[in-house]
This record gives structure tokens, sequence and C-alpha cells, in this order.
């Protein structure tokens, strides 16, 4: 069972509030990719809405790979490190 | 196999048995380019932006995550971009031997779908309007039938009277 202390565990960790983004961003993604694809598939006529649906998941796929290099390079502490230096008036309550 | 995939054009949901498609039309390709256009110009956006970024000093901090940000964006203009063929793709006329169907995508999950009987069909007519749509060959086509059933409306397809041979053709059978 998750509490609430793990929680706060989890997300005192910058590298997780990028896990998080990228989690976040997936699902919303993979949804809306499902949902294109369940259209062209279940509603289409003839063939070519079927090509499209192939067309759109290779894309879905390589934009989903890229995304996924460019998280793996990204170093989240130094992005919210860097975050703090630009916006250093911004004290929290 | 793709091959058998791409030749069979000739089923749809619904469809009864022994009803042949004889033709089906979406609208013209004309109506999406706009929304391609503008795509176009927000695929550029991230381009520009780095064509300006690339040369401050603080660049270097933020590479990754500038193409982290780009590799997402570009993922969701590829999924505007398929969204918006997928309106166009499913708003279909489909003309068989026995019916005229309409079919209106409008949303995700959010379609209508009319049809009329071809033997009820009275008149059809076509309407072309304006320079482009004679230049690229599209117009209005309107179906009225002689029963208490609705008339047809399809705006902007493409090669109209051809459409509507085919429906008059059907009819002399």
């Amino acid at each position: 069972m998750v509490k609430g202390m793990d929680i706060l565990n989890f997300l005192s960790n910058s590298q997780n509030w990028g896990l998080l983004l990228l989690i976040i961003v997936a699902a919303v993604f993979l949804l809306y990719g499902f949902f294109i694809f369940y259209h062209f598939i279940r509603f289409g006529v003839g063939g070519k809405t079927k090509v499209l649906a192939l067309v759109f998941f290779i894309g879905a796929c390589f934009f989903s790979a890229v995304t996924l290099v460019a998280y793996q390079k990204l170093d989240w502490t130094a992005i919210f490190q860097a975050i703090k230096n630009i916006l250093p008036n911004i004290k929290p309550y | 196999m793709p091959s058998r995939i791409i030749n069979s054009t000739n089923s749809f949901r619904g469809q009864l048995a022994g009803e042949q498609t004889v033709l089906v039309a979406r609208r013209h390709w004309i109506i999406l380019c706009g929304p391609i256009f503008l795509l176009i110009i927000f695929a550029l956006i991230p381009c520009a932006i780095y064509y300006f970024i690339n040369q401050t000093n603080w660049y270097i901090q933020w590479v990754d995550f500038f193409w982290f940000l780009a590799a997402i964006y570009y993922f969701f203009l590829w999924d505007v971009l398929f969204y918006n063929l997928m309106i166009y793709a499913l708003n279909t006329i489909v003309i068989t031997n026995k019916r005229v169907i309409k079919n209106e995508q409008t949303a995700f999950f959010r379609y209508a779908s009319a049809e009329l009987e071809i033997a009820k069909i009275q008149d059809v007519s076509v309407k072309v309007h304006g320079v482009w749509a004679a230049v690229f060959h599209f117009g209005d086509l309107e179906i009225q039938t002689a029963g208490t059933q609705n008339k047809f409306y399809f705006d902007r397809v493409p090669n109209p009277e051809k459409i509507k041979s085919a429906i008059m053709g059907l009819q002399n059978v």
C-alpha cells in the first residue's frame, strides 16, 4: 500500500518529477493515439483508412522512441536548479 | 496481407446482405489544405526558436530539455495531423446498389449516419460555385426523395457530376 510519506519521498526527488511528467504525457498521447487508431479501423470505409491507421501507428512509434531517447538524456536536477536560478525572487509561502 | 487490405475498398459497417458498394466519396482534398498549411507553420516554430537560441550562452545548458520539449511538440502535431485526416476520412458518402449512405464524423465518438433508398430518389442536383470549385472540380450535391425521408446535402465533394451520374445509373438498372 502506498502511504502519504512514500509519495512525499517520491516527489522530493527532482528526477521523479520528470518521470511523472513523462508518464502524464505518455498517458495522454497514448489515449489520444488509440482513439485515432480505433476510429480509422472501426469506422473507416475501405482500405485507405487502414493504410492511414498504419502510417499513424508507425509515426506514433517513431515519435514515442524519439521522446524516450530525449527524456533519457535529461538531467532533471540540473533543470530544476536552473529554473530556481532563473526565478530567484519567487519564494514559497 | 497488406495488398489485401489496400484492395478491400468495398466493405463498410452495417453493409446489408447482397449489397455492393458502387462508389465511396469524401470531401475534396482542398479542405485539408488549410489545416495542413497551419500545421506546417506550427512545425517550423521549434526550428525558428532553435535558430535564435543556439547562439546564446545558456543554450548548452538547456539543449537536452529543448529537444525533449520539441519531441513532445512534434508528437502532438503528428496527432493533430492525423486527427484532421481522421475527420476527413470518416466523412463519407457511400453509394451502393441499394442505398446512399452519408456518414458524418464531427469528433471522437461523435458521428451521425443517414441513408436514402436508391429507388426513392427523385432528383439529384449539382451546384458548382466559384473559381476554385470550377478549377479543382468540386461542388455541392443535393439529393431529393419522393417520400418523407429528408433530402441529402453533401458539400464540397469532388466530381459531383460523376456521383450524380452514378446515382442516376443505379436508378435506371
